[in-house]
């Protein structure tokens, strides 16, 4: 079959590059639609009118320009109600949004290329900003193989139209057109090779240029384009019913990736604490309104959590102490709480501005929920079932034991919210007649009595996600409805059970929701948790300036004293496909987006010893290599070693004499490959250009020289045919020289 | 044949041109320092990018974002392609200069660049060559406007039509690469150029009826050399000589070419005497008019077989026998400028010649033995 590509014409060349554009400008508008908490109108909009274009080019040129021209001058009243409307940066992705809308369609001058590919470049990073995805590093490099071809039609298009692009435009572009198809087929693989070459070149020096611009650590770092979800994946705010943590049980995607380096010994199952609340009201759990205002207060920033933390520091960059490091990855829009494992010293976050620590409750917040990863890290982290209390008969006075009715009545002040209970008489009825059916009268301290009332709830309810509470029980609170049930039921009611009980018991104790367990990512090591993870736990007060954890859910087994530790790696593994797929995800916040001066360093030192180390292997391959050459010529001489010594000289010889006879050396039969034109005419004519350049000698030398000459001549210009030997011709001149 | 294809090799130009081979150091350097003529700049497009870049990069320090990085590395790639890309298209391609033979002044005459593409594998891309005339200022910019091959060559022409007469040089005065994106621009400098002379115009005259002097008359055939009467005789082949005129027999046996003479069958009778004495001719418009005349006049008589010598005043004279004798007349009018110096006391009356005056104002009139012939 013949093949049907040709050069293209001019007209041909326009289309084509307004094709890659507009394609561009597809893969710069579709990025819109990682943004959860951003309008996809704008998006959906631009994508639908940039398709319809390229499936009816034609129909699409016949738009009269009156039509452009008010489009382009809608922006303006559409721009300026978003600006009234929304935040900047919403409004700023908005604009961008039409303006390329409008200069995808409308791309004939070399400007107006550059401008649709920066716009497009614009609105990717803008995107790529408030994301941090790897959905963006795809949308990155598919933007770039489409700018290098959109780049390389338009030079070539300015060159076959003599530099007047837009002259040789008229309404006749479109006529002849015969669909994208025709247009693929006329392409000649020669190009497209040349295309991904190119492209290739592009990715290696981009990524080379990554790795290389020097990282400089900066004070009070500016934040450019920040925006906050509208709403949490998880919905772990400060304010938790019964059924919200259970609600996102069935969403399997990876809501926290932990990198974990230089730590041996892990938890059996790790607890990612994510947030902690006091006061109860009618089967919820929220956090007092003091505890939020000391969030939000000015003292909350991690610049002051010396006063709590002697041994714990926050800062901006990572020390330089060589000791175990874990390294969060919060996917985008998860919650403003950051989840911590254990008890650490340093935290590490990239702008401590929009931190927010509470010290009371022992919670790490931002500002807002996120609409871009986060990560940060933590450092020489122990791992124990308690948290140290910063409060508790420090700042506020306890109250004493069995003045819970005291408490109610302050109403929701901290501390007194810790021992919160339903306002119902009821209720508190039937919570201390299971108290006193748990302690049996005795005067417990809270592990005991986190023990007894865990093993309680364990033998009269299951484990079930799925629960409905009876109706018609004259209590309102749905804890206690259940807990004078036989139901199963899930970790929160559990948990909520649990620190009614403590109350009652007068054991302050506080709801924690968080994520329980996780897996081991085995192509990249790393934890993967997922949203189905999420869990609902308590801790307990102990009296002695600890909170304990206590998880009364079934399975999750007895409070303790101390953590349960296992190997790096002997956790749950996966390693299926999704695994592989998310694994690409880490390697991208790894490598991409946390790479930073310390990792530049590494990197650096990593490449010093991989060189050192080939060098290494190198010299001891060389020295053994000589060794046994050594040894082998000492060693006793057999008949055999002597035939075979004998063969492989006479080999040797061989190779070398036939190489002697050949025209052309080793290095001028490799070079003929890469240079242009015959290489004996090459050779000869190097010859004789010395020969030109060399003195003059005796009578028969010259008349040697001469016929010498002659035939070098006859190599350098004569027929094939005509030719003498190269071999002895060159041998012959190279003596004359 | 290996001469003229040894020549052949000198008349390229171009980095691939084998004119000054260069060892890995010196081309190493050259990255760095380029030569002279040669130089690497930025397009508009290229300075909103570099802009751009400085930008991303100032908010990329600023933020530490590595999105940011990401984005300007990229845009360093592109910059750093586009120069490594820009360079080495040029690297492999050689070019030469082509004229057409003659330039008259109003006619379309062709300067024609011929590219080749010494490369093994890969092909030649967007190349623009700015050619000018030295001395009329005329300037043209031509495009490589398809790829080419590896190993092919292809002419990119300039329809040049002169409008001065003069003696000129045409030359490449650089060769431009911005192939593949357009953001860096390599200029490499031409290293070619030609000699042309730019003929005068064809100009209509009046031709004046003077019985007396026999303009026009055709006579017997004679013994004197012409191209259509019977064999007087033989001579070596110089250049010009037609092929025709070339006697096969004689040279086989000679060894070498011998041209054959045969009588005229007219006898040429006029001669031109063309002086550009400054006295004769008030303006430069006048003089230009009168060289027009001179060259129009001598094609017409030389057509008509009734030319026999050119001569240029203060100059050699010209026997006009071939086209060659012509065309070299005309070389030498095209490069005729008014001699201001020269002093009135040169007699300016020659027998039996045509000389030329300015009469009426701005008309130049032809005049023999004082009768004027022509007037344009």
């Amino acid at each position: 079959m013949e093949s049907q590509s040709r050069k293209l014409s001019v007209y041909e060349l326009f289309r084509l590059k307004w094709l890659v554009g507009t394609l561009m400008a597809l893969v710069s508008v579709s990025s819109l639609l990682n943004l959860d908490s951003h309008s996809w109108v704008p998006a959906i909009v631009s994508l639908v009118a940039i398709s319809g274009c390229v499936l009816f080019p034609k129909t699409c040129s016949k738009a009269p320009p009156v039509l452009w021209k008010v489009f382009a001058l809608s922006i303006i009243p559409l721009v300026s109600i978003d600006v009234l409307a929304k935040e900047t940066v919403p409004a700023l992705l908005n604009l961008n949004t039409w303006l390329i809308l409008y200069r995808a369609l409308n791309h004939t001058k070399r400007r107006e290329e550059m401008q649709l590919a920066l716009l497009c470049l614009f609105l990717l990073v803008m995107t790529g900003m408030l994301t941090s995805s790897i959905v963006f590093g795809v949308q990155l490099l598919v933007f770039s193989g489409l700018a290098v071809i959109f780049l390389s039609i338009g030079s070539i298009f300015e060159t076959k139209a003599e530099g007047r692009g837009e002259g040789v435009l008229d309404e006749a572009v479109w006529d002849d057109h015969q669909g994208w198809i025709h247009l693929a087929r006329a392409t000649r693989f020669r190009n497209l090779a040349m295309g991904s070459a190119l492209f290739g070149s592009l990715i290696g020096i981009a990524g080379i240029a990554f790795m290389f611009i020097p990282r400089v650590d900066v004070e009070n770092k500016v934040n450019l384009f920040n925006m906050k979800s509208t709403s949490t994946l998880t919905g772990f705010s400060d304010s938790i019913s019964l059924g919200d943590v259970t609600s996102i049980k069935n969403d399997k995607r990876v809501a926290l990736r932990v990198d974990v380096s230089g730590e041996p010994f892990v938890p059996e199952t790790p607890y990612w604490r994510m947030l902690a609340l006091d006061t109860y009201s009618k089967g919820s759990f929220h956090l007092s309104a003091e505890l939020k205002d000391m969030m939000r207060a000015g003292f909350s920033s991690p610049y002051h959590a010396k006063r709590y933390w002697k041994n714990r520091r926050f800062s901006e960059t990572p020390s330089s102490v060589a000791r175990d490091r874990w390294t969060f990855f919060v996917e985008p829009g998860v919650s403003k709480f950051l989840p911590i494992v254990g008890d650490f010293k340093q935290l590490t976050f990239s702008n401590l501005n929009d931190l927010s620590v509470g010290p009371r409750m022992h919670l790490f917040s931002l500002k807002e929920t996120p609409s871009k990863m986060v990560s940060y890290q933590l450092e020489d982290l122990s791992f124990s079932t308690r948290i140290s209390d910063v409060s508790m008969g420090k700042s506020y006075d306890i109250p004493p034991k069995g003045s819970r009715d005291d408490s109610r009545e302050s109403g929701e002040v901290y501390p007194n919210t810790l021992l919160e209970l339903p306002d119902d008489p009821a209720a508190l009825s039937y919570l201390e007649a299971v108290v006193d059916e748990i302690t049996q009268g005795k005067d417990l301290s809270a592990l005991a009595f986190a023990s007894r009332a865990t093993e309680y709830l364990a033998n009269t309810h299951s484990y079930s996600m799925d629960v409905k509470l009876p109706k018609g029980s004259d209590i309102e609170d749905p804890v206690v409805r259940w807990l004078q049930t036989d139901l199963n039921g899930h970790c929160e009611f559990f948990a909520s059970s649990l620190i009614l009980l403590s109350r009652v018991a007068g054991h302050p104790a506080r709801a924690v929701i968080g994520y329980k367990g996780g897996a081991w990512n085995a192509f990249e090591n790393y934890y993967m948790v997922r949203n189905s993870d999420a869990h609902a736990w308590c801790e307990v007060y102990d009296g002695l300036g600890s909170w304990i954890r206590v998880d009364p859910t079934p399975g999750s087994g007895m409070p303790a004293m101390a953590e349960r530790t296992i190997a790096l790696g002997g956790q749950e593994v996966e390693a299926g496909t999704f695994a592989y797929v998310d694994s690409l995800r880490m390697l991208w916040y790894r490598r991409i987006v946390s790479f930073d001066e310390h990792a530049q360093k590494q990197a650096a030192a990593q490449l010093k010893e991989f060189f050192y180390a080939y060098a290494q292997v190198a010299g001891e391959w060389t020295t053994r290599a000589v060794m046994q050459v050594y040894k082998w010529i000492v060693a006793p001489w057999s008949i055999q070693k002597f035939y075979y010594t004998t063969i492989s000289l006479i080999l040797a010889i061989g190779a070398l004499l036939f190489q002697r006879n050949l025209a052309l050396n080793y290095r001028e039969l490799f070079l003929a490959s890469f240079r242009r034109g015959d290489p004996i005419r090459r050779k000869a004519s190097k010859l004789l250009k010395r020969f030109h350049q060399s003195g003059v000698g005796d009578e028969a030398i010259d008349e040697r020289r001469t016929s010498v000459v002659m035939e070098l001549n006859r190599l350098r210009f004569g027929r094939k045919e005509s030719w003498s030997n190269p071999r002895i011709v060159f041998k012959e001149a190279r003596r004359c020289l | 044949m290996s001469a003229s294809a040894a020549k052949d090799q000198f008349d390229w130009g171009g980095p691939a041109s084998g004119r000054r081979p260069k060892s890995l150091v010196v081309k190493f350097r050259e990255l760095f320092i380029p030569p002279k003529g040669e130089k690497v700049l930025p397009t508009g497009s290229g300075m909103i990018l570099i802009l751009v870049g400085l930008c991303l990069g100032l908010a990329a320090y600023n933020t530490e974002n590595n999105i940011l990085f990401a984005a300007l590395s990229l845009l360093l790639g592109l910059i750093v392609m586009s120069g490594v890309f820009c360079w080495a298209n040029l690297l492999c391609a050689r070019w030469r200069l082509e004229t057409s033979s003659t330039f008259r002044v109003g006619e379309i005459g062709e300067v024609a660049i011929v590219v080749e593409n010494a490369r093994q594998w890969f092909s030649l891309f967007c190349i623009k060559f700015h050619v000018e005339s030295e001395k009329t200022g005329d300037s043209n910019e031509l495009y490589l406007k398809n790829s080419l091959e590896p190993g092919k060559s292809c002419r990119v022409l300039w329809r040049y039509e002169p409008k001065v007469r003069c003696v000129t040089k045409i030359r490449i005065l650089d060769a431009v690469s911005s192939f593949p994106f357009g953001f860096l621009r390599k200029h490499v400098a031409g290293e070619c150029e030609r000699e042309v002379r730019i003929w005068p115009a064809r100009i209509d005259y009046r031709r004046l009826r003077a019985p007396e002097s026999g303009f026009g008359w055709q006579g017997a055939s004679t013994k004197r050399k012409g191209s259509t009467g019977e064999l007087i005789g033989l001579r070596p082949y110089s250049r010009g000589d037609a092929p025709r005129s070339i006697h096969w027999k004689v040279s086989a046996r000679q060894g070498s070419l011998m041209v054959k003479q045969n009588a005229a069958e007219s006898q040429a009778r006029y001669s031109i005497v063309v002086d550009p004495s400054g006295y004769l001719w008030s303006s430069e418009q006048v003089f230009e008019k009168m060289c027009s005349l001179v060259a129009t006049l001598a094609e017409d008589l030389f057509l008509a077989g009734d030319l026999d010598y050119c001569k240029l005043v203060g100059r050699t004279t010209i026997k006009i026998s071939r086209v060659a004798d012509l065309e070299s007349f005309f070389d030498s009018i095209a490069a005729l400028e008014l001699d201001a110096k020269a002093e009135q006391s040169r007699d300016p009356a020659y027998s039996n010649a045509i000389s030329f005056t300015q009469i009426d104002g701005n008309s130049v009139g032809a005049t023999i033995n004082g009768i004027t012939i022509a007037k344009a």
